[in-house]
C-alpha cells in the first residue's frame, strides 16, 4: 500500500516537473520567435564606436559592413579614421586585445576642398562619396558641403583633373579644447616662481 | 516666507569688497578705440553686418544675430569701423559720443510682443556672468508657468561690486526693470535675494520697495556665504525650491535676473538705448583708485586700468571675473565684453600661486564644502582617469565650478580646472557621435536610394523584355527559383519601419517643437526609399511568377 502511494507520488512529481517543463519551453520558444530581432544587436553596438566616416580604409564598403566583419571574427585595426581610441574601446566592448592600428592614424579632421575653377563637372567624385557631400550635375561646377563630409579622401581617387584638396578641418572656437598639463607630484621648494603677465 | 532656507555645503573667504565699494560709480573716460568680439553672450557668434570704413554711431546694430540663441552686437562708440575679422570688430573713434536710440516704449502698456522684440534688438544678455540672451530667457513663458521673479543681487564672490553699487545708486530703475519683466512672464512675485554684508544697497531698496508697482516686491537678507549668488543655491535658499538636475529654474517656476541685467532691461525699454555699457568692478590692489564704472563695451582692459592708477612693477596678474569662478587674463589688450563684471589686478602676495599640488589624502573636506552635493574627490580620480562613464553616473555635469572644494583642498589639488577639462572633454566627444550619427544616417539613404534606384532598373529592364516577348525569358526565369516568401517578409519589415519612422517623428516634433528634426526626415526617407526598392522587388517577383505559370 505505501509503495503504491509512493509511486504515485513519484510519477505525480515527475509529470508535474515535466509538465512544466515543456509549458515553459513552449513559451520560451513561443517568445523567442515573436520578439525576434531581426538587426544582431553586437553589430550595433560595433557599429556606434566605429567613426562613421564610411571611407572604407579598412577594406569593407562602409563602417557597417565592416562591424559585420569584426563580429565574424576580423582584426580590430583596420580603422586608421578612428585610430587608437576606437581600437581600445572595441576591444573592451569585445573582450579581446587591443592590437597596433594598421595603418597610418590620420593626424587631424580633414575635410574635401574642389579647386571650383578647375573642376570640369564629370560627376565622378558625386557618384564616389558614400554621404552624399557632394553636389552639382553634369558639366556644371561641384561642391563639398563642408558640415556633411567626413573626410574619407574617396573623392580623390575617381576625379580626372586632381581639383580635390583635403584640407585640415578648422574647429569652431566653441569646441576649443583646454590644455591641461598636471604637474608631477613635486616637493613644494622645487617649484619655480611664477611669472606675472604683461 | 521671509525665513531662510539653506543649502548644503560652503565656505567663507576673506571678502575684500571695502577696495571697491568705497567711491561712487563714475563713467570711465571714452575709449579712442575699441574692439568688440563677436561672441559674447552663450549660443552661437553673431553675424557681422557692417564692413570696414562704414560709420557708425553710438547703438548702431554692428553684428545680427544668428540661429536661436544668439544676440545683436552695438557699437558702443560713434565713430569709423577699422576692421572686421571673423572674430571681432574694431571701431575707431571720433570723440563725438553720437547716439542712436530706439524709439521709449512705455512699458506698463506697449504690447508684450513689442517688449519682446525690444530686448532682442537691444541685445540684452545676462550681465552675471553667463551671458544668456534675455530675449530667449523671457520666452521660457512659452513652455512654463513662471510664479516668481527672483533678483539675485547676493554678489556672494569676493572684490565685485558691481551689483552693490548698481543697486545703490539705481534701486529705482532695476526694480521698474524687474516689473517689466515680471509683466512679460506672468510671475505674480518679485523677491530680492541680497548677502547683508550691502547695508547700504539693502538701505537704497528698501527705500524703493514702497514705490514698486504693480507686483509687490519682497526683500529677503541672507547670511554671506559663499557661494549663495548660485541660481540654483538662492532659489533653494529664497523659496526652498530644488531645481531638477538636469532641469532649469523655470521647472519650479522661477525666473532669476542680475540687478545689472534688470537696470540693461530699462534702458532698452523706456530710454531705447542698446546695452552698449555695463558697470564694472576695477580692484586689486596694483590699482591706486579702485572703484565702479560704467564702461563702453570693447574698452581695452589696459586703458581702463591704467586710468584707475595701474602699478604696473608691483602687478603680479589680472583676474576677469572674481578670485573664485575667475580666469587671468593672458594679455592686458582684452577688451571689456558683456560678460567683464570684475577686474581685480592683483600683487603677488596678494592672490598668491596655490603651493605645488600633493596626493590627495582623502579628508574628505572637498565634500563637506560642496554646494551641490557631489563628491568631489571621486570625481577628481575619475577625472584623472578619464573615466567618463563615471565622471557622469557622479553627476559632474551638475558642478557649477564655484571652486569651494579647490579652495578647502589641504593638498592644493586644483580640482575644478580638471571638471572643467573633462566637461569640455566630454562635450566634444558628444559632438563627434551625433556627427558620426549623422553621417552614419546620410550614409544609409544612399544606400537605400542606389538599391531603389537598382530594383527600378530591374523592373524596366523586365518590363521591357516581357514586351517583346522573348522566348529567353521564360527560359531564364524558371532557373532561378523566386522567392517571393522571403520578399514579402521584407516589404512587410519595409512597411513597418517607414511606420515606425513616422511615428518618431511625429513624437519628437509634438515634444519639442525646436529640435532640428533633420535626422530623423532623412531616416524616414531611408525607410521610404527601402519601402520603394522592397515594392519593386515583390512586383517583379509576382510578375516572374505569373509569367512562369500561365504558359
Amino acid at each position: 500500500m505505501n509503495s503504491t502511494i509512493d509511486l504515485i507520488g513519484i510519477f505525480s512529481a515527475v509529470a508535474v516537473l515535466t509538465g512544466l517543463g515543456i509549458g515553459f519551453g513552449a513559451l520560451l520558444g513561443v517568445v523567442s520567435e515573436r520578439f525576434k530581432r531581426e538587426d544582431n544587436p553586437l553589430v550595433e553596438q560595433i557599429d556606434a564606436l566605429l567613426p562613421q566616416t564610411q571611407c572604407g580604409q579598412c577594406g569593407y564598403p562602409g563602417c557597417r559592413p565592416y562591424a559585420e566583419a569584426i563580429n565574424q571574427g576580423d582584426a580590430l585595426n583596420k580603422c586608421p579614421p578612428g585610430g587608437e581610441a576606437t581600437i581600445h574601446a572595441l576591444a573592451d566592448l569585445l573582450g579581446r586585445d587591443p592590437e597596433p592600428l594598421d595603418g597610418e592614424a590620420q593626424s587631424e579632421a580633414k575635410v574635401a576642398f574642389i579647386r571650383e575653377a578647375e573642376c570640369i563637372g564629370c560627376t565622378k567624385c558625386i557618384q564616389a562619396c558614400p554621404v552624399d557631400a557632394i553636389i552639382g550635375a553634369a558639366k556644371l561646377m561641384h561642391t563639398v558641403i563642408e558640415d556633411e563630409c567626413t573626410g574619407c579622401d574617396l573623392c580623390l581617387d575617381p576625379c580626372p583633373v586632381d581639383c580635390i584638396d583635403m584640407l585640415p578641418r578648422s574647429a569652431p572656437i566653441t569646441q576649443w579644447q583646454p590644455v591641461v598639463a598636471h604637474s608631477s607630484n613635486m616637493i613644494a621648494s622645487d617649484r619655480q616662481p611664477a611669472s606675472g603677465v604683461s | 516666507m521671509s525665513n531662510v532656507f539653506d543649502f548644503p555645503g560652503g565656505i567663507y573667504p576673506p571678502e575684500r569688497k571695502q577696495r571697491s565699494n568705497q567711491s561712487v560709480l563714475i563713467e570711465a573716460p571714452l575709449p579712442r578705440w575699441v574692439s568688440l568680439p563677436l561672441q559674447q553672450h552663450s549660443g552661437q557668434p553673431a553675424t557681422p553686418c557692417v564692413s570696414a570704413g562704414d560709420m557708425v554711431k553710438v547703438g548702431s546694430v554692428v553684428a545680427k544675430r544668428e540661429g536661436m540663441i544668439s544676440s545683436d552686437l552695438h557699437a558702443s562708440i560713434s565713430g569709423t569701423v577699422r576692421e572686421v575679422s571673423t572674430t571681432q570688430i574694431t571701431i575707431e573713434g571720433d570723440g563725438q559720443d553720437a547716439w542712436l536710440r530706439l524709439t521709449p516704449l512705455e512699458w506698463q502698456s506697449a504690447e508684450p510682443h513689442a517688449l519682446l522684440e525690444r530686448l532682442n534688438e537691444s541685445g540684452i544678455v545676462g550681465l552675471g556672468g553667463a551671458g544668456f540672451p534675455t530675449h530667449i530667457k523671457a520666452r521660457v513663458v512659452e513652455r512654463h508657468t513662471i510664479d516668481t521673479l527672483v533678483i539675485n543681487a547676493a554678489e556672494c564672490e569676493p572684490y565685485i561690486t558691481a551689483d552693490d553699487l548698481t543697486l545703490r545708486h539705481y534701486a529705482n530703475e532695476v526694480l521698474e526693470g524687474a516689473q517689466i519683466i515680471a509683466k512679460l512672464c506672468g510671475a505674480q512675485h518679485i523677491v530680492i535675494g541680497i548677502e547683508d554684508n550691502k547695508p547700504e544697497a539693502i538701505g537704497a531698496l528698501k527705500q524703493a520697495l514702497t514705490n514698486s508697482q504693480p507686483i509687490p516686491v519682497e526683500l529677503t537678507v541672507i547670511a554671506t556665504r559663499y557661494p549663495s549668488g548660485g541660481e540654483r543655491q538662492l532659489i533653494k535658499k529664497l523659496l526652498d525650491l530644488n531645481v531638477p538636475s538636469d532641469g532649469l529654474p523655470a521647472d519650479v517656476g522661477v525666473l532669476c535676473h542680475n540687478p545689472g541685467t534688470l537696470l540693461a532691461i530699462l534702458h532698452a525699454v523706456r530710454d531705447g538705448q542698446p546695452l552698449v555699457s555695463r558697470v564694472v568692478t576695477l580692484t586689486g590692489e596694483a590699482i591706486t583708485q579702485p572703484g565702479n564704472r560704467w564702461v563702453r563695451l570693447g574698452t581695452p582692459v589696459r586703458e581702463l586700468l591704467e586710468q584707475a592708477g595701474l602699478n604696473t612693477l608691483e602687478l603680479h596678474q589680472v583676474i576677469q571675473g572674481g578670485p573664485m569662478m575667475g580666469a587671468p587674463l593672458q594679455t592686458l589688450d582684452t577688451p571689456v565684453t558683456k560678460l567683464t563684471n570684475c577686474l581685480i589686478a592683483a600683487k603677488l602676495e596678494e592672490l598668491a600661486p596655490p603651493p605645488a599640488e600633493s596626493p590627495c589624502i582623502r579628508c574628505g573636506e572637498c565634500e563637506s564644502v560642496c554646494p551641490v552635493a557631489l563628491l568631489p574627490q571621486q570625481l577628481h580620480w575619475y577625472a584623472r582617469a578619464q573615466d567618463d562613464a563615471k565622471l557622469e553616473r557622479y553627476h559632474l555635469f551638475d558642478c557649477i565650478e564655484c571652486g569651494a572644494c579647490s579652495y578647502v583642498c589641504p593638498s592644493h589639488i586644483p580640482l575644478v580646472v580638471d571638471y572643467r577639462e573633462a566637461k569640455s572633454r566630454i562635450r566634444l566627444q558628444r559632438i563627434e557621435a551625433t556627427k558620426a550619427e549623422h553621417a552614419k544616417h546620410r550614409f544609409e539613404f544612399r544606400q537605400a536610394r542606389l538599391a531603389r534606384e537598382e530594383a527600378e532598373k530591374q523592373a524596366r529592364k523586365q518590363a521591357r523584355q516581357a514586351q517583346q516577348r522573348r522566348p529567353t525569358n521564360t527560359a531564364a526565369a524558371s532557373g532561378d527559383k523566386v522567392d517571393l516568401r522571403g520578399l514579402r517578409i521584407a516589404h512587410a519589415a519595409a512597411k513597418a519601419s517607414v511606420k515606425k519612422a513616422e511615428k518618431t517623428l511625429a513624437r519628437v516634433a509634438q515634444e519639442d517643437p525646436k529640435q532640428s528634426l533633420d535626422d530623423l526626415e532623412m531616416q524616414l526617407a531611408t525607410a521610404q526609399e527601402n519601402l520603394k526598392a522592397a515594392e519593386l522587388q515583390l512586383a517583379q517577383a509576382r510578375d516572374q511568377q505569373s509569367s512562369e505559370e500561365s504558359p
